[in-house]
C-alpha cells in the first residue's frame, strides 16, 4: 500500500505542469547606461519643447520706474508695469555712452528692451537695453499760423493746443483721395486743417514740437470733439505776443 | 404655599416674560429701520456722489459706436528680421488709415468691407508705430504697436 501511494504521488508530481523557469533579465552596465542615455535626451527634448512654447522674442519700449542689480520695472507704451530681467550677457548701449552698464540708468528713462518673454513668469529677460528716444505723432486741427515764424498751433481732441514749428527739415505732405499723398508746403497750410503731425520736443522748449513731418488731410471732416472756435488763439495771431516760448527757442 | 406640577409658568413669571417678548420684539423693529433708514441714506449719498462725479468728469468725444479700428497685423511687441512690415486689419469703412513710423508715413482709405492693408518700412532696432484711423464722422482712435527689427540670433 505504501508503495502503491509513493507511486501515485510520484505521478501526480509528474503530470502537474510547473511552470518553465526562464532566467530572471539582467541588466548588463552597458544597457543601464544606455537607458540612461535615453531617458536624459527624452528629458531635454521635453525641457526644450516646454521651453519653446513658453519663451518668445519679444521687445518692449517702457520708462524705468525701478531699478536694481538684476531687475528693471518698466511702465510700457500701453501703460502696463513690466519687469525685466537682466543678467551678465545683456548689453546697454545709448546714444550719449558707449559703455554704460545696468548702475547708468535711472528712473524716467525711456528705453527699448530686446529679449526672451517667459509667458509663464512674464518677465522678459533682456539681451538688449537700449536708452532711446520716441517721436511725438500728434493729430488736430490748425488753430492759428504764424507765418512769419514758420510756427501754428493744433487744437486736440483734449482740446489743449500744441505749438508746431516748421524747420527746414520738415516735410509736408497733402492727402486726398485721388491724388495719395503729394508733396506740399507750409504755405498752403490753413486753419481749420486736420493735420497729422510726427515730430519731437524742442530742446529748449520741450512744449513745442520741431516737426518733421507733416501730413494735411483737407477732405478729412471736422473732429466733432475739437471745436476750434471756443479757442482763445483760434485767430491767426504773432507768436511771438501771443507764445513766450518763441524767443526761447 | 403649595407647589405642585403646573405646565405653565406663574402669573408674574407670564407677565416678565411677556415683557421681554415685547422688549426683544420692539428692539428687532428698531435694528431694522436703523438698517433700512441707514441703506436709504448711503444710497442716495452715492447717487449724490455719482451725479457730482459725472458733472466734474469731461465728456468723452460722443462717438458713433459703430465706429472700430482693429489691428489684425502686426501683433504688439513682435520681433521681425525683415525690414517690410505688412500692417493691416478692418476699420469703419472709408476711415482713413494713417500708419506712422519714426520715419514714414503710410495713407490708405479703408474699402468698403473695411479692410485696409498697408506696407511699412521699419527702422533699425524698435519701431513705435502709431496707426490713426480717422473715421468718416472726423472722430479718431489711434493704437500703438512696438515692433523690433533684429537679425541678432539669441
Amino acid at each position: 500500500m505504501a508503495i502503491l501511494l509513493l507511486t501515485t504521488n510520484t505521478q501526480s508530481f509528474a503530470v502537474t505542469p510547473t511552470p518553465s523557469q526562464n532566467p530572471s533579465p539582467t541588466i548588463k552596465p552597458t544597457d543601464q547606461n544606455l537607458l540612461n542615455q535615453i531617458n536624459q535626451i527624452r528629458e531635454k527634448v521635453v525641457s526644450e519643447t516646454a521651453k519653446l512654447k513658453l519663451v518668445e522674442k519679444r521687445g518692449i519700449v517702457g520708462t524705468i520706474t525701478d531699478v536694481s542689480s538684476t531687475q528693471i520695472t518698466l511702465n510700457d507704451v500701453q501703460n502696463n508695469i513690466r519687469i525685466v530681467d537682466v543678467d551678465e550677457i545683456t548689453k546697454f548701449s545709448s546714444p550719449n555712452n558707449a559703455s554704460m552698464g545696468i548702475s547708468d540708468l535711472n528712473k524716467g528713462t525711456l528705453v527699448s528692451v530686446l529679449g526672451l518673454y517667459n509667458k509663464d513668469t512674464q518677465h522678459l529677460l533682456a539681451r538688449f537695453i537700449d536708452v532711446i528716444t520716441t517721436p511725438t505723432y500728434l493729430t488736430g486741427v490748425v488753430s492759428s499760423i504764424d507765418r512769419a515764424n514758420g510756427q501754428f498751433y493744433i487744437l486736440k481732441e483734449d482740446q489743449k493746443q500744441t505749438l508746431i514749428d516748421v524747420e527746414t527739415i520738415t516735410k509736408s505732405y497733402t492727402f486726398t483721395k485721388v491724388d495719395d499723398l503729394t508733396k506740399s508746403g507750409f504755405s498752403k497750410l490753413a486753419v481749420g486743417d486736420r493735420v497729422f503731425i510726427m515730430g519731437y520736443p524742442d530742446k529748449n522748449t520741450p512744449s513745442m514740437i520741431v516737426a518733421n513731418r507733416i501730413i494735411d488731410f483737407p477732405e478729412v471732416a471736422a473732429d466733432p470733439a475739437i471745436n476750434v472756435a471756443v479757442s482763445p488763439t483760434a485767430q491767426p495771431t504773432n507768436a511771438t505776443t501771443t507764445t513766450p516760448t518763441v524767443g526761447a527757442k | 404655599m403649595i407647589c405642585r406640577a403646573y405646565p405653565f409658568p406663574m402669573k408674574s413669571e407670564r407677565i416678565i416674560l411677556s415683557f421681554i417678548a415685547v422688549l426683544v420684539g420692539l428692539m428687532a423693529a428698531g435694528g431694522t429701520y436703523f438698517i433700512y433708514q441707514h441703506y436709504v441714506k448711503s444710497s442716495n449719498k452715492s447717487s449724490v456722489l455719482n451725479a457730482a462725479v459725472k458733472q466734474i468728469t469731461p465728456t468723452q468725444t460722443p462717438r458713433n459706436s459703430n465706429d472700430y479700428l482693429i489691428i489684425q497685423n502686426p501683433s504688439d511687441e513682435m520681433v521681425t528680421d525683415s525690414r517690410s512690415l505688412q500692417v493691416n486689419g478692418k476699420a469703419t469703412k472709408d476711415s482713413t488709415i494713417i500708419v506712422s513710423t519714426p520715419s514714414t508715413d503710410q495713407v490708405a482709405i479703408a474699402s468698403a468691407d473695411g479692410s485696409f492693408s498697408l506696407t511699412t518700412t521699419l527702422d533699425d532696432d524698435t519701431n513705435i508705430l502709431q496707426i490713426t484711423a480717422i473715421f468718416p464722422d472726423g472722430s479718431e482712435q489711434k493704437t500703438l504697436k512696438t515692433v523690433t527689427y533684429s537679425t541678432e540670433d539669441f
